[in-house]
């Protein structure tokens, strides 16, 4: 996909802030030259603090971290040559659009030609003509935030670090700001770190997503990878919907596994572990891979049920169906031209064995991550 | 306190008796300083209000005493000195305060507390404590009757309320702005004078009036440190007091009572202006 050489590379990188509790823990993991990678994680997971150790806000406790093979840790922030973007923006509010764009510029000694041509040339591709000498305060969070993006990569950076630049603006807009900023990135062609804990945000934009928790990267893989294959419970409960079902292997081989689920019986699914034999394990089963019908699921492992809730979302219904053993499982269902499922409803569901991925137990530092 | 027209009697003279002991006590300050005022415009050398200037007849009033502060070369060398002495102490403890103020800013910073109640101590000491430690401090170094001691010493009481302004403003300052000019690749030097200064430009020129206000009314250190060479134009007052008991102070104290009253204006209108400008009013 792209160049695979690590223009961005974690070594064992651990960070403490108080020399105690490790915030994160030796972390390793390359991003390519043009990538786009998000950060993904609930918040404390360590992520901002990656971010600013390679922005040079905070010191690297122990590791080494490389831009360009270049080890960053004796380089002081404003050497690194790194845009960021803010959360908060960070706008000078006592300089205008122009004069905030062309500080970068400005404090590299360029002459005032060519930074108002790069001032110009930037505000079109940032469809923010007309706005040069307004003061940020003057501006919408929109604006703010296309201003923040426009600063942070004028002096053609090689790297950009966003710290969840869209978690101040409003639903509609955030999303019209993630495609604006997948379509900046494409137009540049810089590589680009992001933060978020977003899971839709880092799923649409990015070409792969590290998953952090607890100071460790869970996962790191392009988005279908993660939601369709997760490595462990935790990246399956934290992206998306999921249903997590514990058991026991009775069978593993070749792949696929049995797994004997209390009180329901045993399950085929994929290995997406190590387990072995007698081993306890999380099944995970996405709700729209659930097939519910009215008499019975075509192909594959199917169960009886009974309806016990029905929720209209609009473009599907989002339905808990109870099982044996006082179990319940979450399906998403379309709208059946037989008409809507009703409550108390006997139902027959099932999902493939390709959909029901065996998890190991509890969610931990992976083996192997890059 | 409002009222609305469901109150009862009872609160309404409530109400009325709040707003009577509100101006009681405006009165009660402002009146002793007012009352100076039109007392500089007698025209007989009295301390107080001739018949004639309670009639209102034009001829009990007279600017003679503004003449003889303007005329006098006693007056007016202790004004140069003033100016001379409030200015440098300006530069200062402006200076000073200012790199205190945001240096203590930083989070990181081990006994911040404890450094900046050392800092302000000047303002809690009492200034006769201040200015007998001066005196003896000076006089071992044969530095008495300078010029240099008074700077010092009146940079000493000065800088507390330049820490103060601008510790003010700071508190309301964004310091991911720092994180980000570095990001852009300035220099701490250059994200303190592009960034820092002018947004704390509001503390750092009221506290710039303060210090010079605060040296140039002061007298205790004045009068320890100072010698004939630099008689200040309170020092003169306190001597005018003593010896002559001219009115010329009534008319120098309402000189002095418009410049701090400018100045406080001055400091309010900026501050309003950086509000709007940086659009939170």
């Amino acid at each position: 996909m792209i160049d695979n050489r690590d223009f961005v590379r974690f070594e064992n990188v651990e960070k403490s802030y108080d020399g105690v509790t490790q915030v994160v823990k030796g972390v390793s993991f390359g991003v390519a030259k043009g990538e786009f990678l998000t950060m993904l994680g609930p918040s404390g997971s360590g992520k901002t603090t990656c971010l600013q150790m390679i922005a040079g806000f905070q010191s690297i406790t122990s590791g080494e971290i490389f831009v360009g093979d270049r080890p960053v840790s004796r380089i002081p922030p404003h050497k690194r040559g790194i845009g960021v973007v803010f959360q908060s923006y960070a706008l000078f509010p006592h300089m205008t659009v122009g004069q905030n764009i062309a500080y970068p510029l400005e404090v590299r000694g360029v002459s005032r030609s060519e930074r108002v041509e790069r001032v110009q040339k930037i505000l079109g591709m940032m469809r923010l003509d007309g706005f040069i000498d307004r003061r940020p305060a003057e501006l919408s969070g929109g604006q703010r935030q296309r201003v923040a993006v426009a600063r942070a990569l004028v002096f053609n950076p090689e790297l950009v670090l966003m710290d969840e630049p869209l978690g101040a603006l409003d639903k509609q807009l955030r999303e019209a700001m993630q495609y604006e900023i997948k379509r900046i990135h494409e137009q540049f062609g810089i590589t680009t770190i992001y933060v978020t804990h977003d899971q839709t945000e880092a799923l649409v934009m990015s070409d792969r997503v590290a998953v952090f928790n607890d100071g460790v990267i869970q996962q790191l893989a392009p988005p279908d990878a993660i939601y369709e294959q997760p490595a462990n419970a935790f990246v399956a409960s934290f992206i998306g919907d999921n249903n997590l079902i514990p058991g026991r292997v009775v069978r593993a081989g070749n792949g696929s596994v049995g797994v004997e689920v209390e009180g329901w019986g045993t399950i085929d699914a994929v290995a997406g572990g190590t387990a072995a034999t007698g081993d306890r394990v999380t099944l995970s089963i996405r709700p729209e891979r659930v097939v519910v019908a009215a008499d019975r699921v075509e192909s594959g492992q199917c169960w009886p049920a009974r309806v016990a809730e029905v929720t209209y979302v609009g473009d599907h219904f989002r339905i808990v169906l109870a099982i044996a053993g006082d179990r319940s499982i979450v399906a998403k269902v379309g709208h059946l031209d037989s008409g809507r499922l009703q409550k108390g409803q006997s139902v027959t569901f099932g999902f493939a064995e390709r959909h029901c991925r065996c998890l190991d137990g509890a969610a931990g530092p992976l083996a192997g991550v890059n | 306190m409002t009222t609305t027209g469901y109150s009862s009697a009872g609160a309404r003279l409530w109400q009325i008796a709040y707003r009577l002991l509100c101006v009681a006590i405006y009165m009660f300050l402002c009146l002793p300083i007012l009352v100076i005022v039109p007392m500089s415009f007698n025209a007989e050398a009295y301390f107080t209000f001739t018949p004639a200037m309670l009639t209102l007849q034009p001829e009990g009033y007279s600017l003679r005493w503004y003449e003889s502060f303007l005329t006098d070369p006693a007056w007016m060398a202790a004004l140069r000195n003033s100016l001379y002495i409030a200015g440098l102490t300006t530069v200062l403890s402006v200076s000073l305060g200012t790199l205190a103020a945001v240096g203590l800013s930083r989070s990181n910073i081990p006994y911040r507390s404890t450094i900046m109640a050392i800092m302000i101590s000047p303002l809690v000491v009492p200034v006769i404590i201040t200015g007998a430690g001066v005196f003896f401090f000076y006089s071992s170094f044969g530095m008495t009757g300078t010029f240099t001691s008074i700077v010092l010493s009146h940079t000493v009481l000065a800088t507390p309320f330049v820490v103060l302004t601008i510790t003010a403003t700071l508190s309301g300052f964004d310091r991911e702005l720092m994180a980000a000019s570095a990001s852009l690749g300035a220099s701490s030097r250059t994200t303190f004078f592009r960034i820092v200064v002018p947004l704390i430009r509001p503390g750092i020129i009221s506290g710039a009036f303060f210090a010079f206000i605060v040296s140039f009314d002061e007298v205790v250190i004045a009068l320890f440190l100072a010698g004939s060479e630099q008689q200040t134009v309170p020092r003169q007052m306190w001597s005018g007091i003593r010896d002559s008991m001219q009115p010329t102070i009534l008319a120098v104290a309402s000189i002095l009572l418009l410049l701090s009253l400018l100045l406080l204006l001055l400091i309010e209108g900026l501050r309003r202006r950086t509000a709007r400008l940086l659009g939170r009013v």
